[in-house]
């Protein structure tokens, strides 16, 4: 089971005074990001194969750094809508990938998720096991009540995590996302707090 | 368009599309405090107080810069009143997207005067702001509703279960989405 920090009940979604996350999972812990991560956030960050799917990257070392410092300062402010988590392996230590949560309609009660995962541990499971923590956070710490993503349909593992996770295809969002220079379609999945899968 | 953008002014045939002014109070109450007219959405039946606060709240955010919030009266061009109201919230900058809402007075409805305001609306994200995509959700079961984005050329890209709550109820949504491509080829 993951464990919260700081479990706070924000019944009306406003302001979300989390700032310093974790959650355990049994080979994984999630937790908030430090500048201190940027070379192992790099590492993978900057490859392409890992970012082919995404909007952004590959980054510089600098842009790494500019977004641990975005993440720094949105963990500070007073409605936090963003969380997102490094994810570490327990045995390591290190940092192998992030996951995160995206309040994008705070009065529906609803985000979206996002993850990224070093290409090194591709393929054992840690997406889904990252994926679902976030879920269960999302759901039982900030009461959501749908949580939705998407990924680019030439992405097929990614869609298999959110599967995995419980979600359901939705939708099929023609030319959604501007992606390396190009507009992308996407498939739309999505998990709702009363599914099996959610708790 | 005329003018910047913190002040909208769209023409269409029968229809003035343009910032909300105090004065709309009246004309906007006159059909936002029927439980009938927001059936399928996730606001009122409004109180005058309500509505007041809308008004107050839009003029707000109409001048944010970079501006995201386009709410917008709907007028009849011969009658000069406030027949209804359509949005636009441009959300993702980056992506050139936009959602779009729109919701008429029933005195004025099967006229086709909704889809005029819509198509309107449309050209003026696509033209003037330079998106990409624009997409809208309404309820399953509001067929004049999904009638009008079918005519106006937006297709039908998803289910979304649970979507909304609405009057105290998570209703389920369909997701409909033009592109800008789509748009011109239609006209």
């Amino acid at each position: 089971m993951p464990s919260v920090s700081l479990p706070i009940i924000i019944p009306d979604m406003k302001p979300i005074a989390l700032s310093n996350i974790r959650i355990e999972t049994p080979r994984l812990v999630l937790r908030e990001f430090h500048p201190s991560d940027w070379r192992d956030v790099s590492a993978y960050s900057k490859l392409r194969r890992v970012v082919r799917f995404l909007p952004w990257g590959p980054d510089s070392p600098k842009q790494t750094r500019d977004f641990l410092r975005d993440m720094a300062r949105e963990r500070r402010r007073k409605v936090r809508r963003s969380f997102e988590m490094a994810v570490v392996l327990r045995e390591t230590g290190r940092v192998i990938g992030g996951c995160g949560l995206r309040i994008k309609n705070a009065a529906q009660r609803e985000s979206d998720l996002g993850y990224v995962l070093h290409p090194r541990y591709w393929n054992l499971g840690y997406t889904t096991e990252a994926a679902r923590a976030m879920v269960r956070f999302g759901f039982k710490t900030l009461k959501l009540h749908r949580i939705w993503s998407t990924h680019d349909p030439g992405n097929g593992s990614s869609g298999r995590v959110m599967r995995k996770i419980g979600m359901r295809q939705e939708g099929f969002l023609r030319k959604d996302i501007l992606q390396k220079g190009r507009w992308r379609d996407s498939a739309l999945y999505a998990i709702l707090e009363t599914d099996r899968h959610s708790r | 368009m005329n003018g910047p953008l913190s002040n909208i002014r769209l023409g269409t045939p029968r229809l003035v599309i343009r910032e909300f002014v105090p004065g709309d109070l009246k004309g906007l109450q006159d059909y936002a405090g029927r439980p009938e007219v927001v059936r399928f959405l996730t606001w009122g039946p409004n109180r005058p107080a309500q509505t007041r606060g809308f008004l107050g709240n839009v003029a707000v955010r109409r001048e944010m810069r970079p501006r995201n919030d386009f709410e917008l009266a709907v007028t009849h061009r011969e009658e000069g009143g406030l027949i209804g109201h359509c949005c636009l919230w441009h959300k993702d900058r980056e992506q050139g997207e936009a959602e779009i809402g729109y919701c008429l007075n029933p005195r004025y409805r099967g006229l086709g005067l909704a889809e005029e305001a819509v198509r309107r609306l449309t050209r003026f994200g696509f033209t003037d702001l330079g998106l990409h995509r624009i997409w809208a959700t309404c309820d399953p079961l509001n067929l004049p509703s999904k009638r009008l984005l079918k005519r106006v050329g937006f297709r039908r890209e998803g289910f979304l279960k649970k979507h909304l709550l609405i009057h105290g109820r998570w209703r389920d949504s369909y997701l409909y989405a033009i592109l800008k491509d789509e748009w011109r080829r239609g006209r």
